[in-house]
């Protein structure tokens, strides 16, 4: 039970955690280029 | 700030999969399953993730912004942002993955013998591994190799930005993540596999009283995901002006730890389903310079997977592909740290790219030829990697953590915003967890050499104070000529 409910926790925050931040990350990135702000290839910081 | 001729990543998926590169490393092969086994298993993974909030990815988020906003490696970006008088600590940070990269190169060219041998069937064949490793690391062709690895790196470097580091952490990352996954099925469906797993996910809750456990957490998130080496730093000076920061910071300390633990699976699940009870042995056993279990007891265990020599062999080779990938993504970032180091002093890259990989290929001789040297440069720049992220932390202290925060963080292109709990992180908790660790790294290598003042010892305290003293006078002396030398360069 105990190492059940571990690698639910440790696989669902790092693995789980990284598969949501990519979906969001996925779904921002799909604005900006709609926005044009994706394409801009600025020359500085 | 900045250069017009500056080349960016075409994408944000291609800058993520390169830092990804850099973060993943062998570490997160052979050592993070040795740690995991000598501090209770499960126990360890808890501290482990929490680590990874409170260092790794704030130190990540760092090292974007600075690249970001300064468009310079460590050394311009720390005397940009920490001001001039403190330039050296830049140039200490960028003498410490640099000194890496020295005999990094070494264990890259470690996985792509292995790689090969596993190639030829040589590998397998051979029935005293200790021998084949010893034979191996104690002549001459580890220099061979280290210079194949350092050249393909360079070669990469010299392509640039796009059709060089881009492309090649597009093949490395791809083939190290497919192949993890069918390594991952294949070891969790072996008979017996799932007393490595139970192992590896049930925490002994005396072990989380530890102190050394947590602190074992703590070092193997510093050195694991490449927070504070500067490296991450390095690439964000090629993203894009509206390219988001925290988010993709996020995204890197994440991935990084998913790999650690798909490989912590694939270990645990492959030597508790092929050894039995002497398991926890075998994978507790460091061995020369770490190399015990990925180096001698691993290709022992990929001939017993099956009865045919062929499907033995194939595991072997995607295993030592796995791990050559990882390296070689890591150590490309390392070569392009240095480069970009001489870059920001106005010299040209191709230029920069020769004596980086002569000087990589020469101070990397003594480390292929003697594993004690390799030892103590291991020990003493690895432990050093504290004192950089510490580095990072204080630049952004000296700037002003609320405006680094809201104004570069959270500036244009973010997608999402950072709290005041990143000011307490930085201002705080990061401080705290440098003193710590080094207290704790340095007493403990005095309990193991009663001479822990001797800087002629392999491991202590005396070699690291020694080694670190030196280099940091020598930045000092030369602190006003360089750091006006390099933000002079880029007006």
């Amino acid at each position: 039970m105990l190492t059940a409910v571990t690698a639910i926790i440790v696989c669902g925050t790092i693995i789980g955690g990284f598969v949501t931040l990519l979906i969001i990350a996925m779904r921002k990135e799909k604005n900006k280029v709609k926005n044009g702000a994706a394409n801009s290839f600025d020359s500085d910081g | 700030m900045g250069n017009k001729n500056q080349e960016y990543f075409s994408s944000r998926w291609a800058l993520l999969i390169s830092t990804l590169g850099i973060a993943v490393g062998t570490g997160n092969i052979w050592r993070f399953s040795r740690i995991v086994a000598q501090n209770g298993g499960g126990s360890f993974l808890i501290p482990w993730m929490i680590f990874l909030f409170i260092w790794s990815i704030p130190l990540i988020i760092a090292e974007f912004a600075l690249g970001k906003f300064t468009r310079h490696g460590p050394f311009g970006a720390i005397s940009i942002t920490a001001g001039k008088k403190f330039g050296w600590m830049g140039a200490f940070v960028v003498f410490v993955s640099t000194a890496i990269m020295f005999y990094y190169s070494v264990v890259t060219g470690w996985c792509i013998k292995f790689l090969f041998s596993a190639l030829t069937g040589d590998l397998l064949r051979t029935k005293d591994y200790l021998g084949f490793w010893e034979n191996f690391s104690n002549g001459y062709s580890p220099i061979l190799f280290h210079f194949i690895a350092l050249s393909i790196s360079a070669y990469v470097i010299y392509k640039g930005v796009t059709k060089g580091i881009e492309k090649a952490n597009k093949i490395l990352v791809t083939t190290l993540v497919a192949i993890l996954i069918i390594l991952l099925v294949r070891a969790v469906t072996l008979p017996g596999a799932s007393a490595g797993l139970k192992y590896f996910f049930t925490p002994k809750l005396e072990y989380l009283t530890n102190y050394k456990v947590w602190l074992s957490a703590l070092t193997q998130n510093a050195w694991d995901t490449g927070a504070g080496w500067g490296l991450i730093l390095t690439y964000a000076i090629y993203m894009r002006k509206r390219e988001d920061v925290p988010l993709n910071a996020a995204l890197i300390g994440m991935g990084n730890n998913s790999v650690s633990l798909i490989a912590g699976m694939i270990i645990f699940s492959t030597v508790f389903a092929l050894a039995g009870p002497e398991a926890m042995t075998k994978i507790t056993q460091s061995g020369p310079a770490n190399t015990g279990l990925t180096f001698i007891y691993l290709p022992l265990l990929f001939g017993k997977m099956s009865s045919s020599f062929l499907v033995n062999q194939i595991f072997a080779v995607m295993f030592f592909l796995a791990l050559s990938s990882a390296a070689l993504s890591s150590l490309i970032s390392l070569v392009e740290l240095a480069t970009r180091t001489f870059i920001d002093f106005g010299i040209e890259r191709r230029k920069a790219i020769l004596f980086v990989a002569s000087l990589g290929f020469l101070f990397g001789i003594p480390s292929a030829l003697n594993l004690n040297f390799f030892l103590n440069q291991d020990w003493v720049w690895g432990v050093g990697l504290i004192l950089s992220g510490a580095f990072i932390a204080f630049a952004i202290i000296r700037f002003g953590t609320d405006k680094f925060r809201t104004e570069i963080i959270n500036g244009e292109g973010s997608d999402i915003k950072i709290g005041k709990i990143y000011n307490f992180i930085i201002q705080f908790l990061i401080p705290l967890q440098v003193v710590i660790l080094l207290v704790w790294w340095l007493v403990s290598s005095a309990q193991w050499d009663p001479e822990w003042w001797n800087p002629f010892h392999a491991q202590n305290a005396g070699t690291c104070i020694f080694q670190w003293g030196v280099v940091i006078g020598i930045f000092v002396v030369l602190n006003n000529f360089l750091t006006k030398r390099i933000l002079g360069a880029s007006k």
